[in-house]
């Protein structure tokens, strides 16, 4: 098992630095850089830039430099120092910018997450054992509902009906009263009030997938013969679903968590800016839209190590789960 | 064993599979008895319905299955008799006789066995919940009754997962799971037909030893006439869901009687016999397309025309307990030979 558990540790180290690579060619793919967005702003509000200063820039950043310098310099701060560097537009460092958004974007995908399972697991055992019932159809149109609706609408009706019916602006992290007032349970009262939009449209957005992954396993599962082993010991029908069927059909459940990561994270920016919460999305959109490079490479970096954990979670408690992997 | 009231005795038993196509009789009209430690062989082809018939005295049956009509009686440990076919599957009732009073042992145990449990705690979860035994005990338990069936240092290997074992040492878990109640009736479908053959003959040895040590009642599921010969005390031989003939295995297999059974006892290779091994002709009909008359007659050699493909033939009994149904014993043989 431990030995399991460092191998896979092993193998995300290479895993990251391909990603970095891909990252920096990423960021460097658009046409001209930062300086360039500069340039272009300031000439529209009459002000011109002259050489010598946009030299004198090019070499501050480093941007003058050849790519595979530019790449080094950018890894090994952030490697060795935890340094991401500056952001061009907000001319601070990106690590004060991007962490409090990294904990809240987290925070928001990990009770999306914990949302989805536990209500997705119950309602995909329970469409199993009960095929073709009418909770099994309800539970499958409530569920293709919430993957067929695009995010981006279901986020502006939840806006759109919380205005009409409650006269709330539920936009932002908090309202007004709260925004500089000390951490109290009204203030928690006020953060859930404005974060559920985004949890139960993402919550929505995945729950149907995992239903559908869970009553096909568990179809498969129920038929199988140790589930009719199970039987002939006279174990009673809950305790011989619980224990055997869904306990093997939550393999595939958990690996596919892990790779739900990545999903919530990217549907996670078009809500997020809706409901203008500041979580990563909108940060990296925005640095996308200025070209501010190192911003929104830090932000894809941190995105795809998040991810890449997450993977590592998923297999270490699949690991757990089946002795068949820990003993392979 | 005569003069004793049997275990078990099934009768007319008919189990039903309604699909879109019609009706499938699996079992249609199967009557036996197994007395208190007794063999009994059900031999069979595939889908001759040996197998619906042991799911239905089990209670186990799959969807759509069902006990269309007929009776289970089982007498229990305390003496009462009960019609396990009027109780619902799921019921705490049967539930109770279910792993502990009858149990099964499946054909194949590589997968019969849950992958992601230890054998202890597989083996330990009959005794939890039928004998009230506490986690520990229950435990204790499983490594006896895996010592009784001849699994090496069982204490030790009680957290071993099944896919560590070999075939043979899996069935043995199995077996174990089903005795650890001590049930006065083991249903053991096709145990030995997924393990090679010096292991099969070593499972066929253990099943007969403990149904003699345990007086324990077998129901011993196979196609393998050879298995039969070397365990049954007595047999039912089916097709089609119906039996075509029953009797004690030594008069059985010394003067059969149904062509079919004959037809059967010829397929066994032996050695130092020349010439190419017999075969029956035909393939099992569809179960939704079963022959009218004797299910047997459209493969039968000995086939009356106008006769076994008009009229089901009755089950004709015979002195030493002896039954067929084969219209080659009943009236028409009767009438044939006071004519003739």
């Amino acid at each position: 098992m431990v030995a399991y558990i460092l191998r896979r540790v092993l193998i995300m180290a290479p895993t990251m630095v391909l990603i970095s690579v891909i990252v920096f060619a990423v960021i460097q793919l658009p046409p001209g850089d930062y300086l360039d967005t500069l340039v272009a702003q300031m000439a529209s509000q009459g002000d011109r830039v002259d050489d010598a200063q946009l030299a004198a820039l090019r070499a501050r950043y480093g941007l003058d430099q050849p790519l595979l310098v530019q790449y080094f310099r950018w890894i090994s701060g952030i490697v060795l120092h935890g340094d991401f560097g500056q952001s061009f537009e907000w001319n601070k460092p990106i690590a004060d910018l991007i962490m409090p958004r990294i904990g809240l974007t987290l925070a928001i995908a990990s009770v999306v997450l914990f949302l989805t399972s536990i209500i997705a697991i119950p309602i995909g055992v329970y469409s199993a054992v009960r095929q073709y019932s009418i909770g099994d159809h309800l539970a499958t149109l409530f569920g293709f509902i919430g993957l067929a609706v695009p995010n981006v609408l279901l986020t502006l009706g939840l806006l759109y009906i919380t205005f009409i019916t409650f006269g709330l602006e539920p936009g932002g992290l908090f309202s007004r009263e709260y925004q500089n007032a000390p951490w109290s349970l009204g203030k928690v009262g006020d953060l859930v009030a404005h974060l559920w939009i985004p949890v139960v449209v993402l919550t929505l957005a995945g729950t149907a997938e995992v239903i559908r992954v869970m009553r096909a396993t568990m179809l498969d599962e129920l038929v199988k013969p140790y589930v009719e082993t199970a039987r002939a010991k006279g174990l009673s029908e809950v305790r011989l679903i619980t224990r055997y069927p869904v306990r093997l059909a939550l393999n595939p459940i958990v690996s596919k968590l892990g790779w739900m990561m990545p999903i919530i994270l990217s549907s996670e920016a078009i809500v997020s800016v809706i409901v203008d919460i500041p979580t990563t999305g909108p940060l990296l959109l925005r640095a996308l839209l200025a070209q501010d490079m190192y911003l929104a490479g830090a932000i894809i970096l941190m995105l795809a190590f998040i991810t890449v954990v997450g993977t590592l979670v998923s297999d270490v408690l699949l690991a757990v789960l089946d002795p068949r992997i820990r003993y392979a | 064993m005569p003069g004793m009231a049997p275990i078990l005795q099934v009768e007319n038993l008919k189990t039903h599979f309604a699909s879109r196509e019609g009706v499938v009789k699996a079992v249609d009209g199967v009557s036996f008895a197994i007395g208190a430690g007794e063999t009994l062989c059900v031999v069979g082809e595939s889908g001759s319905g040996k197998s619906i018939t042991a799911r239905s005295i089990m209670g186990i049956l799959q969807k759509p299955g069902r006990i269309a009509a007929g009776q289970i009686l089982f007498r229990k440990k305390d003496g009462a008799v009960v019609d396990l076919a009027a109780l619902a599957p799921k019921g705490p009732e049967f539930r109770a006789i279910r792993g502990s009073e009858i149990a099964m042992v499946f054909q194949e145990p590589m997968s019969a066995l849950s992958p992601v449990h230890t054998i202890g705690s597989q083996i330990a979860e009959s005794a939890e919940i039928h004998m009230g035994l506490s986690r520990r005990a229950a435990m204790d338990r499983a490594a006896e009754v895996l010592d009784r069936v001849g699994f090496p240092n069982a204490r030790q290997r009680l957290d071993a997962y099944a896919f560590q074992l070999s075939g043979g040492m899996r069935q043995r878990v199995a077996i174990a799971m089903a005795l650890t109640c001590e049930p006065s009736l083991l249903i053991a479908d096709e145990p030995t037909t997924a393990l090679d053959v010096t292991t099969q003959a070593v499972i066929l040895d253990l099943l007969a030893d403990l149904s003699d040590t345990l007086d324990m009642a077998l129901l011993f599921i196979t196609h393998d006439l050879g298995v039969v010969a070397q365990i049954a005390d007595s047999v039912v031989v089916m097709y089609l869901g119906e039996v075509a003939e029953r009797g004690p295995a030594d008069t059985l297999f010394a003067a059969p009687r149904h062509p079919y059974t004959r037809g059967l006892m010829r397929c066994i290779p032996e050695v130092g016999r020349a010439g190419t091994m017999e075969t029956i002709p035909g393939i099992v009909p569809h179960p939704l397309n079963r022959p009218a008359g004797c299910p047997f007659n459209t493969r039968c050699p000995e086939a009356i025309a106008g006769l076994c493909d008009v009229a089901e033939p009755p089950l004709t009994s015979f002195a030493g307990d002896g039954a067929v149904a084969c219209h080659l014993y009943g009236e028409y043989a009767r009438g044939r030979a006071v004519h003739g």
